[in-house]
């Protein structure tokens, strides 16, 4: 089991680092750098050009711009590794590691609260329409999935968003909390105003991926249940529920946690999509603004940590795998 | 109870004939189709061969997935939605009411069509009452105020004359699918910030939306293919670096990476090359997935037995992919196809929204979208947020055909 996750583990570094370069230098090859943007900050505010020119030579010096780009890469990974600095943000203007420390939490947090309500559900919704194949609950959860599938998330983020804004009213979005709790310590009313806060984001994020959790599961339970020992456990005289949730769940689960790898950026691209739609201070507007200014360090750590975290996820998963599935363990042993 | 029993019997029934007919080295959907449809449970148990062997000659693996097809009542929708809107796009500007570069009042609401005049009376003929500017302005903000000109009503007709336009680039036409009568301008969904009629421009604007997503799909689809079954076809060391390539290019979070990629593109380019470098941009990590799921269809398909056959006869690699595992794949294809379009739509859409869209000269639904990202916009004029249904509408109906498509491909 350690050997095979150690494999894991390491057969992700080389992933990582080819990430790393691509990352890098499609950031730093797009026209125009954080020069130009003070350049174009100062000449709007009215200076001459001679001295924002100056300016913008100055940033470039400050902060290393001028140096040839594999130097830069090199100057910029050692950093990670050695010191965890991940570079400077210049529009923050403060270290990177900062910025992505206040964004990926929430972010992480959100994702994974969709993930597991997403997860339950769709479970719970698989099991129900598989016991009833056909029947007029079978179809109707299956429509609910196709829509929930299909229905575009940032499509639906905006049509929600509009009606709670103009049609309903309501205020607390584009924040976690309302103002008097800024500082608070953590209450139950504390715990309400974030989820009045959060909870269209969560919602919608949610619903694609409970659809996709809710296919996978009726389609395994189905095949479970035609298997041999189903019956054989309703030949015992075990009741029906017993047989289900006993018998062929457990083994209806594992493709599910197999195919955990797709969902997992599924639901990450579902948080990022309508957080940029409600602009929640998560990691999603963070990407957006910090590309529309050139502000690199932040946008390619930004990428870098997200595809960091799904590859982590894909080894969580795999690892749940391989503790639920011997024959994946001793596989993987062999290889 | 007896409802499981039965299905689990159907399930072994089909097992069986499905081993049957595979040792008839027929394909396995085809024999339990031709059975099914002819509802002859029993003979196919008792002589599988002689059924598949007589009716494979009038009824081909085609005929019978298109009759398995019609069966999918959303996937029907989905075909005639789809086709639809390609005839809607093709002749855009036959449908489109309105010039959709033409500019008139700003921000005007939608003319709602009624069929009474202003007295109350009814008249057959549908009419709009043009948003022209009152004269009056609003007492706190000053701003000319618009409303209805009850005056001069707008009478609404089929095939009507409007502005001047070439059907295929060609023929110079002007007769327009509906419209006024005289040719004034008529605005159903309303107007945009330049005052440019949105249902025209979204109907023109499908042209470029469904032209970069097809573009893309089949580049995404050549390379995919191509990718996936030389690597499952020739496995070994090509396999396994191409594999660790793929599984790369998957590993990339891919919405921000579409953005850093956009971000790339120069804003001075001319807009054809901007069109060339979005799609390029979409194409680019499309393709790792369908590689993936055809390199496993491949890779399993050259250890069946006619492969192995042909290759024992002494058939080039060429001939082998193109004659056995191409078709075999082939579905799977399709269906990844019909699905794959609407994910590019709906991504267009996206990146529009977040301000990287086609060029203005062209026409979009991104584009369109780029306004309403602003709060204030759509809380002001909400029409302007309609291209969203647009996009909705085309996401469904793609989808729905590929849901009924992959049900008749692959019933299990």
């Amino acid at each position: 089991m350690l050997r095979f996750l150690l494999k894991r583990i390491l057969a992700t570094i080389p992933v990582l680092f080819v990430l790393s370069v691509v990352t890098f230098s499609i950031i730093h090859s797009r026209p125009g750098d954080y020069g130009d943007f003070v350049y174009a900050m100062l000449v709007a505010r009215g200076s001459s050009t001679v001295e924002a020119q100056r300016a913008a030579e100055a940033a470039r010096e400050e902060y290393g711009l001028n140096d040839p780009l594999p130097v830069r890469y090199v100057n910029w990974i050692t950093g990670i590794v050695t010191r965890g600095d991940f570079g400077h943000s210049f529009y923050y203007n403060r270290p990177v590691a900062d910025v992505v420390a206040e964004r990926l939490p929430p972010t992480i947090i959100l994702a994974l609260t969709c993930h597991i309500l997403a997860t339950i559900f769709g479970v719970s919704l698989g099991i129900i329409a598989a016991t009833r194949q056909y029947s007029w609950v079978d179809t109707l959860i299956s429509f609910v999935s196709f829509i929930g599938m299909t229905v575009p998330r940032f499509l639906l983020a905006i049509i929600i968003l509009y009606i709670l804004a103009f049609r309903l009213n309501a205020q607390n979005f584009g924040t976690f909390f309302s103002p008097q709790f800024g500082g608070a310590p953590w209450s139950w009313a504390k715990f309400v105003d974030l989820v009045q806060h959060v909870w269209p984001v969560v919602f919608i994020a949610t619903f694609g991926g409970l659809a996709y959790n809710m296919r996978v599961m009726r389609g395994n339970l189905l095949d479970t249940l035609n298997a041999q020992y189903v019956e054989t456990a309703r030949a015992k005289g075990l009741p029906e529920s017993a047989v289900v949730l006993k018998h062929a769940v457990p083994n209806a689960l594992h493709p599910l946690v197999a195919y955990q790898g797709v969902v997992l950026p599924y639901m990450l691209t579902g948080e990022i999509e309508v957080a940029i739609v409600f602009s929640l201070a998560t990691v999603g507007p963070a990407i957006v603004g910090s590309m529309a200014v050139g502000d690199i360090y932040v946008t390619a750590t930004f990428m870098l940590v997200l595809a960091a975290t799904l590859l982590v996820g894909n080894i969580i998963a795999d690892i749940l795998l391989a503790a639920l599935d011997p024959r994946v363990r001793i596989g993987g042993a062999k290889a | 109870m007896t409802s499981i029993d039965d299905i689990r019997k159907q399930a072994e029934r089909r097992e069986e004939r499905k081993t049957a007919a595979e040792a008839q080295g027929v394909s396995p959907a085809t024999a339990i189709d031709v059975a099914d449809d002819l509802g002859v449970e029993g003979l196919v148990e008792t002589n599988p061969v002689d059924v598949t062997a007589v009716d494979r000659s009038d009824q081909s693996y085609r005929r019978l997935m298109f009759r398995r097809f019609r069966r999918s009542i959303s996937g029907m929708i989905g075909l005639v939605l789809v086709s639809l809107l390609f005839f809607v796009s093709v002749f855009a500007y036959f449908f489109a009411p309105v010039d959709p570069k033409a500019s008139y009042l700003a921000f005007s609401p939608p003319d709602a069509v009624s069929f009474t005049s202003r007295d109350g009376g009814f008249s057959l003929r549908p009419r709009v009452y043009p948003t022209i500017e009152t004269g009056e302005l609003d007492p706190i903000t000053f701003q000319p105020l618009t409303g209805p000109d009850y005056e001069n009503p707008i009478d609404l007709g089929f095939f009507v004359r409007g502005f001047p336009y070439r059907i295929f680039g060609l023929i110079p036409s002007d007769i327009h699918f509906f419209g006024a009568v005289d040719g004034r301008p008529v605005h159903f969904l309303g107007t945009d910030k330049l005052g440019r009629d949105i249902l025209s421009r979204a109907i023109v604007g499908s042209r470029i939306s469904l032209f970069i997503a097809v573009i893309v799909v089949t580049i995404t689809t050549v390379v995919g293919t191509t990718v996936g079954i030389s690597s499952g076809y020739f496995g070994g060391r090509i396999d396994t670096w191409v594999q660790r390539f793929v599984e790369i290019v998957l590993a990339f979070p891919q919405l921000p990476l579409y953005l850093a990629l956009t971000t790339l593109i120069p804003i001075t380019a001319p807009s054809n090359v901007f069109i060339a470098f979005v799609i390029a941009v979409l194409a680019a990590l499309g393709w790792a997935q369908l590689s993936r799921e055809v390199r496993g269809k491949s890779l399993a398909l050259a250890r069946i037995e006619y492969v192995r056959a042909a290759m024992a006869v002494g058939a080039g690699d060429g001939r082998i992919i193109f004659r056995h595992i191409l078709p075999n794949v082939l579905s799977h294809v399709i269906v990844a196809v019909t699905i794959a379009i609407p994910t590019v739509v709906l991504l267009e859409s996206f990146l529009g929204f977040l301000g990287f869209a086609v060029k203005p000269p062209l026409i979009s639904w991104g584009l369109m979208l780029q306004d309403t990202g602003t709060f204030s916009v759509i809380g002001s004029y909400p029409w302007i947020l309609s291209p969203v249904a647009f996009v909705l509408v085309t996401v469904f109906a793609f989808n729905a055909l590929g849901d009924g498509l992959r049900d008749a491909v692959d019933p299990y």
